[in-house]
């Protein structure tokens, strides 16, 4: 049979005296811990919330503002093509003018120095029929000027100018981009301001207090009206598929109603 | 026939007025909401309104909306020009009895060929178009 230490017994119940005196210690505290969880529960499920709607909102922003840096490239190019096809045209007008006035000095020449025969000859009081043949060939030069050259130079230029005149129209329809992205970036700002808006409230749930100024500005005051008119593109314009009308649907659909107007 | 282009944008309305320029209309006014469109409807013997939709004050719908519901000026044709894409604002835009709907960026010829849709129509179904007509 084994000996029993009492001693050790008596130690080892101390310890165990202890372990129970530490626990009625820890209870008050672990209890504190589990109520300080469970208040803070809510409020980071609400940072998880938060934090992946404002992540969402974020990849939003960033699709709006790719759709307007591609619009403004695509517009910035289409009028830099356009103005470099101006100045060929331009250039080919000048040509043009060169041209015309080089014919119209050859036609003055040749007339003057008609005339200038036919003065001299009629002065000197010579027989002037012998001049009929070479003045017969300079109306005859002079008449092809004016029919063949000149006509296809006058028309050149006319198609050049009206050639100008619509990459002119062109570049003001280019223009429309303006007004696009500045609807996109109104879009923008404001899905900014909401991610603001909420970061500020959840701050406002850690640190009583006053919350952080807001960025948005008073738009009652603002004479610029596109971030407020624009709002629903920016939480609407992500939807995909049945979401958009093709143009031959709307001709549909609007043909319907003016048929019922 | 005189035309009123409406938008808020100084921009889109010289844009516009430059499209309508291109095909041949040059009798334009216009102005830079629905509530001033309105008035210039009454004023100025407007025959067709060209109206974008998000203005202040008046948008383009409300301005549909009065129109059509004015005994004097109800079969006015209108067409919207707009960003707005999507299928419901569409909807909204066929409900408020808009005649015709363009989506920006668009082209003389866009707004050529939706005008003479309205016009075609209209005369199809011998629509007193000019309101100084009814008048």
């Amino acid at each position: 049979m084994k000996e029993i230490n009492f001693e050790l017994m008596s130690q080892k119940a101390e310890e165990l005296g202890a372990i129970f005196v530490l626990g009625q210690r820890l209870v008050p505290f672990l209890e504190d811990i589990f109520s300080f969880v469970k208040e803070v529960k809510p409020l980071l499920d609400d940072i998880n919330l938060s934090m992946e709607d404002n992540m969402d909102k974020t990849q939003i922003a960033a699709r709006k503002l790719s759709k307007v840096t591609e619009a403004t490239e695509m517009a910035t190019t289409e009028i830099i093509d356009i103005i470099n096809e101006l100045v060929n045209k331009s250039s080919s007008i000048s040509t043009n003018l060169d041209r015309m006035n080089e014919l119209d000095s050859m036609k003055f020449d040749t007339a003057l120095n008609i005339l200038e025969k036919v003065y001299e000859a009629i002065a000197e009081k010579q027989d002037v029929s012998s001049y009929e043949a070479p003045l017969s060939d300079a109306i005859d030069k002079l008449k092809s000027i004016k029919r063949d050259t000149r006509k296809k130079l006058f028309d050149s230029t006319r198609e050049l100018l009206d050639g100008i005149n619509a990459d002119a129209n062109s570049i003001i329809m280019s223009l429309q981009v303006q007004d696009i992205t500045t609807q996109q970036i109104a879009a923008v700002n404001h899905l900014l301001d909401t991610i603001h808006d909420r970061l500020a409230h959840m701050l406002m749930k850690f640190q009583p207090g006053e919350a952080p100024p807001s960025t948005k500005k008073d738009e009652s005051k603002d004479s610029t009206t596109v971030s407020k008119l624009h709002r629903p593109i920016a939480f609407n314009s992500e939807e995909e598929g049945d979401a958009y009308f093709s143009r031959e649907e709307i001709d549909a659909l609007f043909l319907k109603i003016s048929k019922n107007v | 026939m005189r035309y009123l282009v409406i938008d808020d944008s100084p921009t889109m309305r010289k844009i516009l007025i430059a499209a309508l320029r291109t095909i041949g209309i040059t009798d334009v006014v216009e102005a830079g909401d629905g509530e001033e469109g309105l008035a210039k409807i009454h004023a100025e013997h407007v025959d067709f309104v060209i109206t974008d939709w998000n203005m202040p004050k008046m948008n383009g719908l409300e301005l549909a909306k009065a129109v059509r519901g004015d005994d004097a000026i109800k079969n006015l044709p209108i067409i919207m020009v707009t960003t707005r894409d999507q299928r419901q604002d569409i909807m909204q835009a066929f409900e408020a009895q808009i005649n015709n709907y363009i989506i920006k960026p668009f082209t003389p010829e866009i707004l050529k060929d939706k005008i003479d849709t309205v016009l075609m129509v209209a005369k199809e179904l011998g629509s007193e178009l000019r309101i100084s007509e009814e008048t």
